[in-house]
């Protein structure tokens, strides 16, 4: 499903450049559950948004599905995004001004899909993630886990093939963040692919594979891409 | 006291700490207070200031109508101002007057100067001394008496250079000497030239009516009489008063007073005379301003609260150290106070330029315009309103500070500040200025489509390519009409022959510059059966000189001398309203006591006395045929090829080479008649319009400021946003969809307001009613243009955003 060679990002800062990631090559499969771990600022953040599509100032190969995702142009990148991938915020982000349903409403507004069918997508997510009783509150009536709750069930509302997760409990208990890891193996027993970043090996052990970053190389990757070896960085790091 | 200077000084560290805002705030405040002063200087002088006279509250004008005739506001004839005067039992002095003009020559060129004869006791009933001299006497004040003359301030500066030696000396008004006795101060003026059939008088002389004058009851109406009440006397008592009098001599005179002729008096309060006509205009544009300034503290109180947004750490530090919530709304009061006062300052002086530029561009009919100064009432006014200001702009985001949770922007932290009844509130006032835009928009709209309503009203004459010249015969040099007539027919033929003139001609009262009106009757209608006409006296070649469309039979020729039966022209108006099924030529009509005159022809219809009036029916004469007081008013008609304002010095030059000693005046294009006749009209169009175009512009720069302010605070929502698929469509939909929804319930508001607030308007518009569609759909649109364009800028701004923001936002 996704395809990453030699995926390199960098920050101009002041006169020179820092790299954020470096050569990264990874390959994941349709209805895995990948988890990405590595300290602060090793760049799994920058990762995801790669994949999710956000970001566009990057270099290297990225198949999407097949798609020559480098080769696109940020209209074609966003309706990918639109298409297949839903996001999940280590801090909820929902929209405060919003209720319950109308932020499970939002991603579907951006896509060409009828009012009518809109209304019987947000009941079923609604139906799905038990909250219908939820559905007039705001979010600031909800606690912590709700909130998330919400979150997740936003990024699945409109069947993404492709979840992508930062963080998603790093804000919540760990009898919440229990609750929101089981919905997320359900999900992928369903067959909707998941990228977790978390720093809980409790939430890792949901997934099927781990790979690790650090300071923006890919330092332990189980199902590293074959004839395309990943060279260790030395310990100072893959900023210059 | 102390606590009261602290805050002072932090108040204007705050304000110098943030250039950008100062000077915004001050630039909105600047304007808003300096437009109201400048209106309430001159709602203050006009309407306010008392008259420049001795208790003038308990003086009156008595006026007549006669309703029998169509007359609805004259004088009174010299002979029933005898009657009121020696009548009446609730004046403690009543003085008569009569309007008139005359030649002065003599020490440069000769002019025409707007005169007043009063009676001797006009000036001690005004309660006005001289500045110099004296006035008249009652023995000077009698037919045959000495010939005295008071001269106004402005004359006797303007033509004599304030000559101290002035009194004694004699100047010449048409042709006969007059001893200067008086000179009056620079503040007198009587009559004011808005009252009715009065100009402002440059020079007194004694009225000295004769028993000429005297004699006929009801043959003029241009005698005006201005009274003192009596100690403890009301108006209404007056008018009882008046009535009674007038009822009196009408038993009395039965054969004067009978079938339409008869009159009906009214004693109402001089002051209401003066200004009555430009007080509800002079209300409108106040009220106007007012707006504009509402408009100006919502934008303040907009920019204030997005500050507060950002100091709500600061306050709520300030709270946990112990400060009273109400020590935090007089931080914001003061801060608040202080820009207004500054900008109360910085408005003042905007405000004496624009009385200034008033004064310069105002119209003549708005009386006393001239007068208009920043005087004490006029600062106290503009420090009330900058205080009032300020408390208003300040206690919104003050109050808001105080109510909300400051605890709780202690551990926001710099996230606070984007409520949803922030929000709210903010858009409120949005909502209140696009409201009161749209007011001030729909008043402009409305009088600018009366405005161009008016000018489009055909004139029933060519305007254009006309140049006009006055000029006016003494009666010394000229004691006959035949005199006069000779030199007109010379000045004609003069006139004619300059380069470039096709044709010219004689009247002696011009469209939409010189009303006049007589009462006639009718050959075979009762004898007592008086009507109402405009009336002017013409040359032969006056009709196709100004285009002036000749419907039916013949216009006056050479041959309608004084010695053949007299003829009138009439208009269609006439010939439709008494001669309805019948064909008026050879029909003949009475006017005074002259042999008839009958009817040759019928013109169409012109404006005479104003553009936005009713057609009446209309007299006209021949100027050589008939000899009558108004012959003496001279106006010259040349119809050029070319522009007629070139010919300007050439037609003067052509008028003294007749006779040197004329006064020449008036000398313009009938084009600029035309305009002069809706002076008024454009002035309130105007000042309406530039005061709706200020508050658009504010409410506009409102609306983008509100929503930059929301933009930049939703940048993390936009981007988040942006990562759950939107794209720069929808962000651009998400922003202008809010201003425009904003801007909507603005418009929904304003147009409510307006239908309530046009109709004080009612009586400024012409030909488009006061909730007329076209003009409300226009602003309306124009409001949501502007709408548009103000959301535009912010709206971009969104779909700039990074959509990573989102996700490192924590
Ligand atoms: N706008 C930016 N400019 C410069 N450096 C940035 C920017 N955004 C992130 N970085 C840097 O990129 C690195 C990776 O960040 P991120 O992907 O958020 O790491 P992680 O999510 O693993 O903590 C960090 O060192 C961070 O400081
Ligand atoms: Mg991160």
């Amino acid at each position: 499903m996704i395809q990453l060679r030699n995926v390199e990002r960098t920050y101009k800062t002041g006169p020179g450049v820092t790299y954020v990631l470096r050569r990264v090559n990874v390959d994941i499969q349709a209805g895995e559950f990948v988890t990405i771990m590595g300290p602060s600022g090793a760049g799994k953040t920058t990762l995801l948004s790669i994949v999710g599509m956000l970001d566009d100032s990057w270099a290297g190969e990225y198949y999407f599905l097949d798609h020559p995702v480098h080769k696109m142009d940020r209209k074609k990148r966003a309706e990918l995004n639109r298409q297949y991938i839903g996001f999940v915020f280590q801090s909820y982000h929902l929209l405060d001004n919003l209720t319950v349903y109308e932020n499970l409403d939002v991603p579907l507004s951006y896509r060409n899909i009828s009012r009518h069918q809109r209304a019987s997508m947000v009941a079923e997510a609604l139906d799905r993630f038990q909250i219908v009783g939820k559905k007039d509150l705001y979010p600031s009536q909800l606690s912590g886990g709700q909130q998330q709750l919400v979150g997740v069930a936003r990024a699945v509302v409109g069947n993404p093939k492709l979840i992508l997760a930062d963080e998603p409990t790093g804000n919540l208990h760990s009898s919440q963040a229990k609750e929101i890891m089981e919905l997320f193996k359900k999900l992928n027993d369903q067959g909707t692919t998941i990228i977790q970043v978390t720093h809980s090996e409790v939430n890792a052990s949901y997934g099927n594979r781990t790979i690790q970053l650090f300071d923006g190389w890919v330092v332990n990757d189980p199902k590293a891409p074959k004839g395309e070896g990943q060279s260790e960085p030395a310990a100072s790091g893959g900023t210059r | 006291m102390d606590s009261f200077l602290h805050d002072l000084r932090y108040g204007l560290r705050m304000l110098r700490k943030s250039p950008g805002f100062t000077t915004v705030a001050l630039l909105v405040l600047t304007i808003g207070i300096g437009a109201n002063v400048a209106i309430f200087s001159v709602v203050n002088t006009v309407l306010l200031r008392p008259l420049p006279y001795h208790d003038p509250g308990r003086l009156v004008m008595i006026w007549e109508s006669l309703p029998g005739i169509g007359y609805p506001q004259v004088g009174t004839s010299s002979a029933e101002y005898l009657d009121y005067r020696d009548r009446n039992r609730v004046f403690s002095g009543i003085a008569g007057y009569k309007n008139d003009t005359a030649n002065l020559t003599g020490s440069g060129q000769p002019e025409r100067i707007p005169i007043t004869r009063a009676s001797f006791n006009l000036f001690s009933i005004l309660g006005v001394e001289p500045a110099m001299g004296r006035t008249y006497t009652a023995e000077e004040d009698r037919p045959g008496g000495p010939k005295v003359a008071v001269l106004s301030y402005g004359l006797w500066k303007r033509r004599y250079g304030a000559d101290t030696n002035i009194l004694g000396r004699a100047i010449s008004l048409d042709g006969q000497p007059y001893t200067v006795i008086g000179v009056m101060p620079a503040s007198f003026q009587f009559p004011f030239s808005t009252l009715p059939y009065s100009d402002q008088a440059e020079l007194w002389v004694p009225v000295a009516f004769t028993p000429d004058e005297i004699a006929d009851r009801v043959r003029e109406f241009g005698t005006f009489t201005v009274a003192r009440l009596k100690p403890g006397v009301s108006q209404p008592q007056a008018q009882e008063d008046v009535t009674r009098v007038a009822a009196e001599f009408q038993q009395q005179n039965p054969k004067v007073y009978n079938g339409s002729v008869y009159v009906k008096p009214t004693a109402s309060p001089l002051a209401a005379d003066i200004v009555g006509k430009v007080r509800p205009m002079l209300l409108v544009l106040l009220g106007a301003v007012g707006f504009v300034l509402l408009i100006a503290c919502a934008n303040l109180a907009n920019l204030l609260l997005a500050r507060s947004t950002a100091r709500r750490r600061e306050m709520a530090v300030r709270a946990a150290l112990g400060a009273s919530q109400a020590r935090l709304v007089r931080q914001f009061l003061t801060e608040s106070v202080l820009l207004a006062l500054g900008g109360g300052v910085l408005g003042l002086g905007a405000a004496f330029w624009l009385v200034r530029l008033l004064a310069a561009f105002g119209p003549e009919q708005v009386p006393r315009l001239q007068d208009v100064s920043l005087d004490p009432v006029v600062l106290a006014f503009a420090a009330a309103l900058a205080l009032v200001t300020g408390i208003l702009f300040g206690m919104v985001p003050a109050w808001r500070t105080s109510r909300s949770q400051l605890q709780s922007a202690l551990k926001e932290g710099a996230r606070a500040g984007t409520s949803r009844e922030g929000l709210r509130l903010r858009n409120g006032l949005v909502v209140v200025e696009t409201a009161c835009s749209l007011v001030l928009l729909a008043g402009a709209g409305l009088l600018i489509n009366s405005f161009i309503r008016v000018l489009r009203v055909p004139p029933g004459f060519n305007p254009r390519g006309v140049l006009i010249a006055r000029t006016q015969f003494d009666e010394t040099r000229y004691p006959k009409a035949s005199s006069c007539a000779a030199a007109e027919r010379e000045i004609l033929a003069r006139l004619r022959q300059l380069p470039g003139v096709q044709s010219v001609a004689f009247v002696t009262n011009l469209p939409l510059a010189d009303p006049r009106g007589i009462g006639f009757r009718i050959e075979g209608h009762p004898p007592n059966e008086f009507h109402n006409a405009d009336n002017t006296l013409v040359s032969e070649n006056y009709f196709p000189v100004m285009g002036i469309s000749l419907l039916r039979g013949r216009g006056f020729r050479e041959q309608d001398t004084e010695s053949t039966p007299l003829v009138a022209v009439i208009n269609e108006t006439l010939a439709r309203t008494y001669f309805r099924d019948e064909d008026p030529i050879g029909k003949r009509l009475l006017w005074g006591d002259r042999t008839p005159f009958t009817i040759v022809g019928v013109t169409g219809d012109v404006k005479f006395s104003a553009l936005d009036a009713e057609v009446a029916p209309m007299i006209y004469m021949s100027n050589f045929q008939v000899a009558s007081g108004v012959s003496r008013h001279a106006v010259f008609v040349v119809r050029t090829a070319g522009d007629p304002a070139s010919l300007a010095s050439a037609a003067r030059r052509s008028i003294w080479a007749v006779d040197k000693d004329l006064p020449v005046f008036g000398v313009t294009t009938m084009n600029d008649v035309l305009a002069g006749s809706v002076a008024q009209r454009r002035f309130s169009m105007s000042l309406l319009g530039a005061f709706a175009i200020l508050a658009l512009l504010m409410a506009a720069i409102g609306l983008y400021g509100v929503l930059s302010y929301s933009v930049s605070q939703r940048m993390h929502e936009m981007g988040l946003r942006v990562a759950l698929g939107a794209n720069a469509r929808d962000l651009l939909r998400l922003v202008v969809g809010q201003g425009i929804r904003v801007a909507l319930i603005g418009v929904a508001a304003g147009l409510l307001a307006s239908f309530a607030g046009t109709r004080l308007l009612a009586g400024m518009l012409f030909g488009v009613s006061p909730l007329d569609p076209l003009t409300f759909l226009v602003v309306a649109g124009v409001l949501v243009l502007a709408a548009l364009l103000a959301s535009f800028v912010p709206a971009r701004r969104a779909t700039k955003v990074d959509p990573m923001v989102a996700l490192r936002y924590e």
